[in-house]
């Protein structure tokens, strides 16, 4: 037991070694990759993240100076917008303004429009007019002059951007606010500008596009021609020192009042804007410490986690070996060896033991496929689908439309072929099957499945060839081609009947089941209706009658023609039917197989030796019913045959009914019928009927007397009655009759 | 008759529960009821009804209990159509705006209110509506009133008054003129005689704006007996509704107006200027003559300001100097809808605030520190606390409050600068320069349908563009017979007959439904 205890640490313990190894191995390369790029790669995403920054408020800011510019363009090439003298027509201000307004009602970024004509003293807005004196009056900048701010407006010929300032106004919400003011000449060539448009832009607005900063402290600047338009101040840097150009690429760190910054900035842009951010160093290293510490702060718990990961893995494994272990070697034979050295020794074994199985199974397989045939002959499996998995367990795939069975005989000494699937017969396409010894009958019986019908009969006919061989004479017989694998008996017995037919059919063909079993539904039917007058005749202990119908069924079988194999099948009739019937009279001792064995009909091949064998039954028959009426019932049977003889003499009588003769004996209708019954097999009317119909015979064959008058002579009103209950009876109308038997007699 | 029964039967159920609730101030609570309230919230303050001190207040008083459900006025009239969309109304609703004609007399989903008010149920309330005179602002076209009404009264009853410079006057020696004719030779006297002895001709005679009843020249066609106000519609003693650019009277005015212009007695910047141009050209000290709401606590600087006076409106020959007349316009204040369980606790916790010092306190924050109750018994504010902190304790202007004017005189002492406008408002008032019938009731009192409204707006704007381009037009370059012709088939072509119909059509509706 703490041998065991001690196999199963090793292997877990190997596992774990093994996985722990290679987690400490990725770990490592992890934090030395991590050690020595994340330092930077934190530093280059903040620096990263601050020129994305920096282009996105860049391109938002563009944008809205493009529209400026468009709103410029549009208005300048407004033919509606054209200079005035307004001291002259002061009324075009009214229209000017108007024409304003879908110019300026919809910009998100400029607070206020106003328009200058060159060389006039008027500003405009979609709201209000007034004087240029009174425009510089009222907006009074921070940092420029009326004077200043007059000249600036007036000088219409470039884009030009008042920085950002404070300016005391009531023309603007607020009265003081700071504002960015732009001067765009108006119109597309800015030499030929007929004047120009004035944005007074809140700073509030810059301000809000700067405030995407969400790192910390920064300052941001948007610059044009190195002047600051407007800013976001929250850090005590020197500004020139600041937005000194650089030639270090996007970024660079400087040094300023005893701190360490990073300045971040675009290159120049349109309209020579530029644009720039400006970080605290100290606030970088902190958040790129930070970003490090969050990084290594996962190392450990991924380390319990991937240590954990690796014990569960060594577990999981070992514990299916460990189960193959104990498996493959018994705990009393295993030797203290190296655990996967005896799993391997094992398998060994196995594989070899594995190979010695197959090799039985497959020397075993003939016999099972012959165990399978036998099955499936006897009808063993109950589905379909269960025949096809024992067929494909014994190496045949027999789910195929088609399939049936084949006897043969081959010649002394044939090395007998008993699979399909191999030469002789592997040329044939689409054929599969078995065949198993018939020793009682000496022969092959193949069971073949087939895609296509046709291939079964050329299997049969290779079978044959094969079976001839050196030209010694063989029998070769074949069921008809079948669907359900249900009906495989009857497959059997067909192919049995063929074969059986061999005496008769010569042996130079294969003998079918289809050719043999023609003539059998035709004939048949007429000879069963001749031996149930046979069988009456019996019944009624009637000597004469009972030759006569031997005689008539001897001459019917005389002058038909048909196979042996349907002879035979009417002898097994006319012998089965009769033993059945009157078998009970046979005399003790006699048994029915001493008439009827079905394995001594091979010596029953003539009628003649039927007509013999017939009437030896029948002698013992009449012989077996006197003294079993003569032990009781004599007066009763008395009673009837006096009936039967009344009914013999008047039954050409058309009025003759069972109640009539019933009252002349004194009977009931019911006890008549009974007792007619058990004493001759058949009713009364059945036997009227039969009466009728043997003297109709006779008129029919020994006159030419037309069928009306006879129907009327044997006691038929009508000759409808008559021919329908005569072809009941015999199986043939009248006139057949007359002409089948009329003629040869 | 049987709606008479029900109504009978109504108001003696209302005043039998009215006698209940008449003492509700003083009186121990009812039972603790609770209602739910759909409440009316400004757009840029954040108010926590259901813990503000004044409904703590209230709910002592009468023994209700409201659970407000706040609502954002940007979102306010989708949260009315939803709440009767989806058949889950509040009890009640309170303050923003309410359509009674659509869900009160057309659905029948609120409670009609008069026969309570009338029975007693709110006597507060039934008081001063009685006294205000306002009850036909209230009343539904079917009769009924279905809100109760919120109304500050500012005893405003138009809103330019006209100014003239008394220190030119005096130093000119001139007297306040009274007629077109006297006026135009003043305003002469103001171009030529230097009256601010500068010794420059700045002044400018006239100053004004264009398109309004403030600083516009609009007021000014009420020399000539036409109130021009920014609706252009008004109603003549014989109560059908007039489009006044279309009256001979505007034309004559217009005449005069180049005139003026012409002889550089109207300042031409006023087809052009704003109201902060306009301001700055009077606080230069220039202006002879100008429009303005008041003169205290404006954009006039008070130096200027006090330079000027009152004047009345002058008359032009055959004309009685006729101004648009402005009126109290009562907002919505509270309904009830038919899902309400309570009315009467309903009723009586909203009159409740309808109490004179709840009122006062919830417009204006607590006695004693906010508002101060003076010895004759009257409240004023003490001072108003910075940056909204008002609404942490009362509902200020989303509270209930309904005060006419007559009554708010009574019982409150406003600032200074209103105590100016209602002087001037009860001179002009005594003057008779004011319109008969105010033509708020075409464009504020009338219920109008959304399509009504819809189709006047767009009428309006085409018609102003009109009636402004003709103005300007008219005084800057004049203008015959012919171009008078053009002018009123501009006007037909805009929808100026149309726009009339409409008017006549919601004025005859309403005037219809009122007792």
């Amino acid at each position: 037991m703490g041998e065991k205890r001690g196999r199963r640490g090793s292997i877990t313990l190997r596992y774990a070694l093994s996985y722990t190894a290679v987690v400490l191995l990725i770990f490592a390369a992890l934090v030395a990759y991590l050690y020595t790029l994340s330092d930077r790669e934190a530093r280059e995403s903040i620096i990263t993240a601050q020129i994305n920054r920096l282009t996105r408020m860049a391109n938002q800011h563009e944008s809205y100076l493009s529209a400026m510019l468009n709103t410029a363009e549009e208005m300048g090439l407004n033919p509606h917008i054209e200079p005035f003298r307004y001291d002259e027509e002061p009324w075009k201000a009214y229209d000017l303004q108007l024409q304003m307004v879908p110019y300026t009602s919809t910009s998100t970024f400029c607070d206020q429009v106003y328009l200058h004509f060159t060389g006039e003293d008027r500003l405009y807005s979609s709201s209000a007019s007034m004087t240029l004196e009174m425009f510089c009056r009222l907006m009074r900048y921070e940092r420029l002059t009326p004077e200043e701010t007059r000249a600036l407006i007036q000088e219409n010929d470039r884009l030009t951007i008042l920085p950002a300032q404070r300016v005391e106004s009531s023309l603007v919400d607020g009265n003081q606010l700071r504002l960015v003011t732009f001067i765009v000449p108006l119109g597309a060539n800015p030499g030929t500008s007929k004047g120009s448009l004035i944005f007074l832009v809140k700073d509030s607005v810059y301000q809000a596009l700067f405030s995407d900063a969400i790192d910390g402290e920064l300052n941001t600047y948007i610059l044009q021609d190195g002047e600051v338009i407007a800013s976001a101040e929250e850090l005590p840097v020197d500004r020139a020192e600041a937005l000194r150009p650089s030639e270090e690429g996007e970024s660079r760190v400087f040094r300023a009042g005893g701190e360490d910054w990073i300045a971040v900035s675009l290159g120049e842009r349109s309209w020579g804007l530029r644009y720039a951010t400006v970080l605290r160093s100290a606030d970088v290293n902190r958040a790129v410490r930070g970003r490090v510490q969050r990084t290594f702060a996962l190392l450990p718990l991924l380390a319990v986690l991937a240590f954990g990961l690796a014990l569960w893995l060594a577990r999981r494994q070992a514990e299916p070996i460990r189960a193959i272990h104990s498996l493959l070697t018994p705990e009393a034979d295993a030797p203290r060896r190296d655990e996967l050295q005896q799993i391997s020794t094992g398998i060994q074994r196995l594989t070899n033991r594995n190979q010695e199985l197959s090799s039985r199974l497959e020397r075993a397989m003939p016999m099972q496929r012959h165990d399978f045939v036998f099955r499936f002959m006897k009808g063993r499996y109950a589905t379909r689908e269960e025949a096809v998995a024992a067929a494909r367990a014994v190496g045949l795939e027999i789910d195929r439309p088609w399939f049936a069975v084949i006897l043969c005989n081959g010649p002394e000494g044939w090395d007998r072929p008993f699979e399909l699937n191999q030469p002789p017969f592997d040329r044939l396409p689409g054929i599969t099957g078995a065949g198993v010894e018939l020793v009682a009958l000496k022969a092959i019986l193949y069971l073949a499945f087939a895609e296509e019908k046709e291939a079964l009969s050329a299997l049969a006919e290779a079978v044959r060839r094969e079976s001839e061989g050196d030209g010694s004479p063989c029998v070769t017989a074949m069921s008809a081609a079948h669907q359900a694998f249900e009906e495989a008996p009857a497959a059997y017995l067909e192919a049995a009947a063929a074969f059986d037919n061999r005496f008769v059919m010569g042996q130079q063909a294969v003998l079918s089941y289809d050719a043999v079993s023609a003539d059998v539904a035709e004939i048949l039917p007429r000879a069963a209706k001749l031996t149930t007058s046979i069988s009456q005749a019996l019944a009624l202990g009637n000597r004469s009658m009972l030759d006569e119908r031997i005689d008539e069924l001897l001459r019917f079988l005389k002058r038909t023609h048909m196979s042996p194999f349907t002879f035979r099948m009417i002898y097994n009739h006319v012998i089965d039917t009769l033993i059945h019937a009157h078998g009970a009279a046979l005399a003790s001792g006699t048994t029915a197989r001493e008439y009827f064995d079905i394995f001594s009909l091979s010596s029953c091949q003539s009628i003649d030796d039927l007509d013999a064998l017939l009437r030896r039954l029948c002698d013992s028959l009449m012989a077996g019913e006197s003294p079993a009426e003569a032990a009781e019932g004599l007066r009763e049977a008395d009673e009837i045959d006096q009936v039967m003889r009344y009914m013999e003499g008047h039954f050409s009588d058309p009025e003759l009914s069972m109640a009539a003769i019933a009252e002349s004996f004194d009977l009931s209708t019911s006890r008549l019928s009974l007792s007619f019954k058990e004493r001759a097999g058949m009713t009364p009317l059945e036997y009227l009927t039969l009466l009728r119909t043997e003297r109709a015979k006779v008129l029919l064959t020994e006159t030419e007397r037309p069928i009306r008058e006879i129907s009327e002579e044997v006691g038929y009103y009508d000759a409808g009655s008559f021919i329908r209950r005569f072809k009941q009876l015999t199986g043939e109308t009248p006139l057949q009759y007359r002409k089948l038997h009329g003629e040869k007699e | 008759m049987r709606g008479k029964i029900i109504c009978l039967l109504l108001a003696c159920a209302a005043a039998l529960s009215g006698c209940a609730a008449r003492p509700a101030v003083e009186e121990a609570p009812a039972p603790a009821v609770t209602l739910s309230a759909l409440q009316y919230e400004l757009e840029n303050i954040a108010i926590d009804f259901n813990h503000l001190w004044f409904f703590q207040r209230v709910e002592e008083q009468t023994g209700v209990h409201v659970d407000f459900d706040e609502v954002k006025d940007s979102e306010w009239s989708s949260s009315v159509s939803l709440a009767f969309a989806r058949g889950r109304m509040p009890d009640l609703i309170l303050r923003g705006s309410l359509d009674v004609e659509e869900y009160g007399v057309r659905r029948g989903l609120l409670v009609p209110l008069d026969a309570y008010i009338d029975g007693g149920a709110m006597p507060n309330y039934a008081a001063r509506l009685a006294e205000s005179g306002l009850r036909e602002q209230l009343t539904a076209s079917d009769g009924h009133m279905y809100q109760l009404g919120f109304l500050i009264s500012q005893g405003v009853n138009t809103n330019g008054h006209f100014f003239i410079n008394r220190a030119w006057l005096e130093a000119l020696g001139l007297p306040v003129p009274e007629t077109v004719e006297a006026l135009t030779e003043t305003l002469r006297r103001f171009r030529d005689s230097d009256p601010d002895g500068d010794g420059q001709r700045n002044e400018i005679p006239l100053a004004f704006t264009l398109d309004d009843n403030n600083t516009g020249v609009y007021n000014l066609f009420s020399f000539f007996g036409l109130p021009l106000n920014e609706e252009y519609v008004y109603i003549d003693e014989a109560g059908r509704v007039r489009f006044a650019p279309e009256e001979d009277s505007f034309l004559a005015c217009a005449a005069w107006l180049r005139q003026l212009v012409a002889e550089g007695l109207l300042d031409v910047d006023f087809i052009s200027q704003g109201s902060n141009i306009w301001a700055e050209k009077v606080n230069q000290g220039h202006v002879g003559m100008f429009s303005y709401w008041r003169l205290q606590n404006t954009a006039l600087t008070p130096e200027v300001a006090a330079a000027y006076q009152l004047m009345l409106p002058v008359r032009a020959a055959d004309a009685k100097a006729c101004l648009p007349r402005n009126m109290d316009i009562i907002e919505f204040g509270a309904a009830l809808t038919r899902d309400n369980p309570d009315i009467a606790a309903s009723l009586r916790w909203l009159d409740a605030q309808f109490e004179t010092e709840n009122m006062l306190v919830s417009q204006n924050g607590e006695v004693g520190d906010t508002l101060t109750r003076r010895a004759d018994g009257r409240y004023e504010v003490a001072y108003v606390p910075a940056e909204n902190a008002l609404y942490q304790r009362v509902p200020v202007i989303c509270g209930q409050f309904f005060a006419p004017q007559a009554y708010y005189d009574a019982v409150y002492v406003p600032a200074a600068h209103r105590e100016e406008k209602k002087a001037y408002c009860q001179r002009y008032e005594e003057a008779g320069v004011l319109e008969e019938t105010s033509f708020k009731y075409l464009t504020a009192v009338a219920p109008k349908t959304a399509e009504e409204n819809a189709r006047l707006t767009r009428l309006k704007a085409r018609l102003k563009a009109v009636v402004d381009a003709e103005i300007v037009t008219l005084a800057t370059q004049g203008g015959d017979e012919a171009e008078a012709e053009a002018f009123r088939a501009r006007l037909r072509e805009a929808g100026s007959e149309e726009y009339v119909a409409i008017y006549q059509q919601v004025y005859d509706r309403w005037k219809g439904g009122q007792p």
